[in-house]
């Protein structure tokens, strides 16, 4: 079946330049990067690797000796969190409740090793209130508030909550990997002291990430060993995924405005046709304040899961935040965040745009969404007694 | 035959070909008009409900019919259920076990077996009222226990009674009084009100719902 695949932030299909660019390292230039005096084929891993360093650098308007590879954002947020604080004082650390879980169980290990923590509400469309920021972050260590949500797409005000973080002398982690290379960010030009991006949500390979560390900034290794990295990770950088990484992100700047325009044409035309769906609601924020790759929309009266499988069925590939889908049968606690009923977030679907979607698939979107929704429907009883 | 002792949760993962063909075209879907009674199991709260149909005449089940709001497995173990119970006496019925509707199905991932236990529960609520409309069981403080055993707490995921939130239960003669231990004027008050009111479907009788949060 010819599948339309709108779950790009669950896996993205690799840039086909960036993977013919990584097999060579697989094969006859399988070194890795070597110290300062490398035999030949840590020479050709380390140049590779700076190439795609550089790359990504430039990407973010920093210098590349503050990129750090890591193997997933996971690590990245575990490192921007745990171990800038673990580095930086015994003051309070600050996030809001919608921040990924790994943002959010770093912080709940903070707490429980000494750290006073925050975890700051968020409003209906998914926004931090900077007023409450403000007051929360004196005597801060570190306030981490992501740059956009990867489940409701809310973009938030990061210009100022990093400038609350500068006021306050704290540090500043921002996960802004579902937002990078869909924003213009200049970190250059923000109090961020470190940044998670990652490979594959810009379509190159998975198994690799990155922090920005802004310069001079300490961080604590998390995983002991031969340091590698700035001396922040042990475990070489593994070259190909570099190499992908940067090639990815090189052919997406090539065409940058091509590619946001077409995710943003993509996201409006189908927020659009879903939203003429009878009893549809949308999840997250409108317009410009949510980032070009990210619709999700509640389909109420009709259950996450079901929705999925069927549209599934009918060659529409998405996600949902209805808690049986997850292994803890939990509702998304995003959804959940924005003060919304049970009833929305199990219908709550997720469709994450990527590069190589196309908006003309939009309408086979809508139809097989209406159908599926409609006929889910017609099996619910409480539904039946509201008609 | 699927061993619940040894089953590998690995290769459980997933669903079963039958299982998505239940789902995909659930049979015995949709309401009954001349139903003998009807049941309601689960949550809204939880996204997992079933509302079960019964037609039965001189103690043989003679039609069955579901409605659902929940997930595949919650659609095809109920739709699978009301297969199996079509032309069963109802002491017959009685003796459905949850493992019966997994086993029909061909297996269901271990994670989704609280599904085939709603549909079966729902079942046995619905037996439970024929036999009290029928007057061969007392409308009593333990029939309606039983009953909202069958309504999930959205607040603890448990149902109502193993959650503790059933402070008192008072019947005299058709009046029926249940005291909860939470707050009213919450979603959760207003998702359980609807259920509970839904779960007294078709018995006739007079409910009166407080709620008394815990101290």
């Amino acid at each position: 079946m010819e599948y339309i695949y709108l779950d790009n932030v669950r896996a993205a299909r690799v840039d086909e330049r960036a993977l013919q660019e990584m097999m060579p390292y697989f094969t006859e230039k399988f070194g890795v990067p070597g110290g300062e005096f490398g035999h030949a084929y840590e020479e050709e891993a380390a140049e590779a690797v700076e190439r795609a360093r550089e790359t990504i650098a430039r990407s973010l308007g920093v210098h590349p000796s503050e990129i750090v590879f890591t193997s997933s954002p996971e690590e990245s947020n575990n490192l921007g969190v745990i171990g800038y604080a673990l580095a930086n004082g015994k003051g309070k650390v600050v996030a809001s409740r919608i921040e990924s879980s790994c943002v959010l169980e770093s912080v709940k290990y903070l707490s429980e090793h000494g750290y006073p923590s925050r975890v700051l509400a968020v409003d209906r469309e998914g926004f931090v209130d900077t007023e409450a920021l403000k007051k929360h972050a004196s005597g801060a260590t570190l306030i981490a508030i992501q740059r956009s949500n990867g489940e409701i797409g809310t973009v938030q005000d990061t210009h100022a909550a990093s400038d609350i973080a500068e006021d306050a002398g704290s540090g500043y982690h921002m996960d802004m990997r579902y937002s990078y290379l869909q924003e213009r960010i200049d970190l250059g030009r923000m109090h961020v002291t470190t940044a998670t991006i990652a490979s594959n949500l810009v379509h190159g390979p998975l198994g690799i990430a990155a922090l920005y560390v802004r310069e001079g900034v300490r961080l604590r290794p998390l995983l002991r060993g031969t340091y590698h990295e700035g001396d922040i990770r042990p475990g070489v950088v593994p070259t190909a995924l570099a190499v992908g990484f940067g090639a990815a992100v090189r052919e997406w700047m090539r065409e940058r405005d091509a590619i946001v325009m077409r995710m943003r044409r993509y996201r409006d035309s189908l927020m659009k046709g879903l939203l003429e769906i009878e009893d549809t609601e949308l999840n997250g924020a409108t317009d410009d304040r949510r980032i070009p790759g990210n619709v999700n929309v509640s389909f109420k009266g009709a259950e996450g899961e079901a929705i999925l499988l069927m549209a599934n069925e009918k060659g529409i590939i998405a996600r949902t935040g209805s808690a049986c889908y997850s292994r803890s049968l939990k509702p998304s606690y995003v959804i959940r965040a924005l003060g919304k009923t049970y009833e929305v977030s199990h219908g709550s679907v997720l469709f994450s745009i990527g590069k190589y979607n196309d908006p003309s698939e939009v309408p086979r979107v809508v139809e097989v969404m209406s159908s599926v929704v409609e006929k889910l429907r017609e099996l619910n009883p409480f539904r039946r007694e509201v008609r | 035959m699927v061993d619940f002792k040894t089953e590998n949760v690995a290769q459980r993962i997933g669903y079963t070909k039958k299982l998505m063909q239940y789902f995909l075209n659930p049979k015995n879907a949709g309401p009954m008009e001349d139903a003998t009674v009807t049941s309601l199991t689960g949550s809204v709260a939880c996204g997992d409900m079933i509302k079960l149909y019964l037609k039965i005449e001189d103690d043989v089940i003679k039609r069955a019919t579901f409605e659902s709001y929940g997930c595949a497995a919650n659609i095809a173990t109920a739709s699978v259920m009301t297969e199996m119970v079509t032309g069963m006496r109802v002491e017959e019925a009685r003796k459905i076990t949850f493992r019966d509707v997994v086993e029909e199905l061909g297996g269901v991932p271990r994670i989704k077996y609280h599904c085939a236990t709603l549909a079966v529960q729902s079942l046995q609520i619905a037996l439970d009222k024929y036999e009290v409309l029928a007057g061969r069981k007392p409308l009593d403080k333990n029939f309606v226990l039983r009953l909202l055993r069958g309504i999930l707490d959205p607040e603890t995921d448990k149902d109502l009674v193993s959650a503790g939130k059933v402070k008192d239960v008072k019947v005299d003669g058709r009046r029926v009084e249940i005291t909860l231990a939470m707050e009213d004027g919450g979603e959760a008050a207003k998702v359980v009100r609807e259920d509970v009111t839904q779960v007294f479907e078709g018995l006739n009788v007079e409910l009166v719902l407080l709620f008394s949060p815990p101290e």
